[in-house]
């Protein structure tokens, strides 16, 4: 979110970390895609795979994580400059399942069960929001009334 | 052989001690903020890891 980044993370006064929680009954592509980010992040593009792979779900690029899914996620690591070979060696391999998982469990731990869910030092904030909402909530925490 | 046993015992003890456990400790449940660390440096965190306000989001792909 552009407005977040500028105002807030720019600024020194928030970090936003990402968790998985791939929602794999009803989107059965979703865990390969979080394979993706995460090898990605071994080569330093997490960022920038994830806007990518967001971007593809939305033009219906990938859909159910087959064999075709990681072939057009092996085109997005060659997209955002990665190496293909060890990204794709990374997903095939699983090597972020269980970090994936952990995650999840996490997030059934904290009584997550939709997504996106996000933990505001501490405070849980179920589904979409607009900037304002996150505007409040931090200039709160950062100078309470 | 058997003299080595109080040497050995004595290094498993300390490297428990190390990974922070102890004879006759109890499990604890773990509070939020170990919940919720991280490695670092953190590739899936963008901002100042000292900010004094964080979010963790939970997301799908899809």
């Amino acid at each position: 979110m552009p407005q977040l980044m500028k105002n807030y993370v720019d600024t020194g006064k928030l970090s936003i970390e990402v968790r998985d929680f791939p929602l794999t009954q009803i989107h059965t592509g979703a865990l390969m895609a979080a394979q993706a980010a995460n090898c990605s992040a071994e080569q330093g593009q997490f960022f920038l795979m994830r806007k990518t792979l967001f971007d593809g779900t939305a033009n219906q690029e990938w859909r159910d994580g087959s064999l075709d899914d990681l072939t057009t996620f092996g085109n997005y690591a060659s997209a955002v400059g990665i190496d293909r070979a060890q990204f794709e060696s990374c997903v095939t391999t699983n090597r972020h399942l269980a970090q994936i998982k952990a995650d999840m469990a996490l997030a059934q731990q904290l009584g997550i069960n939709s997504t996106p869910a996000f933990i505001i030092n501490g405070r849980l904030l179920m589904g979409a929001q607009p900037y304002t909402e996150f505007a409040k909530i931090i200039d709160t925490m950062i100078s309470p009334p | 052989m058997y003299r080595l046993l109080p040497i050995l015992a004595a290094a498993v003890l300390l490297s428990l001690a190390a990974c922070g456990f102890a004879p006759g400790s109890t499990a604890t449940t773990p509070n939020d903020t170990s919940l919720l660390s991280e490695r670092t440096p953190n590739p899936r965190m963008i901002g100042d890891a000292n900010a004094p306000v964080k979010i963790i989001e939970f997301s799908d792909y899809q």
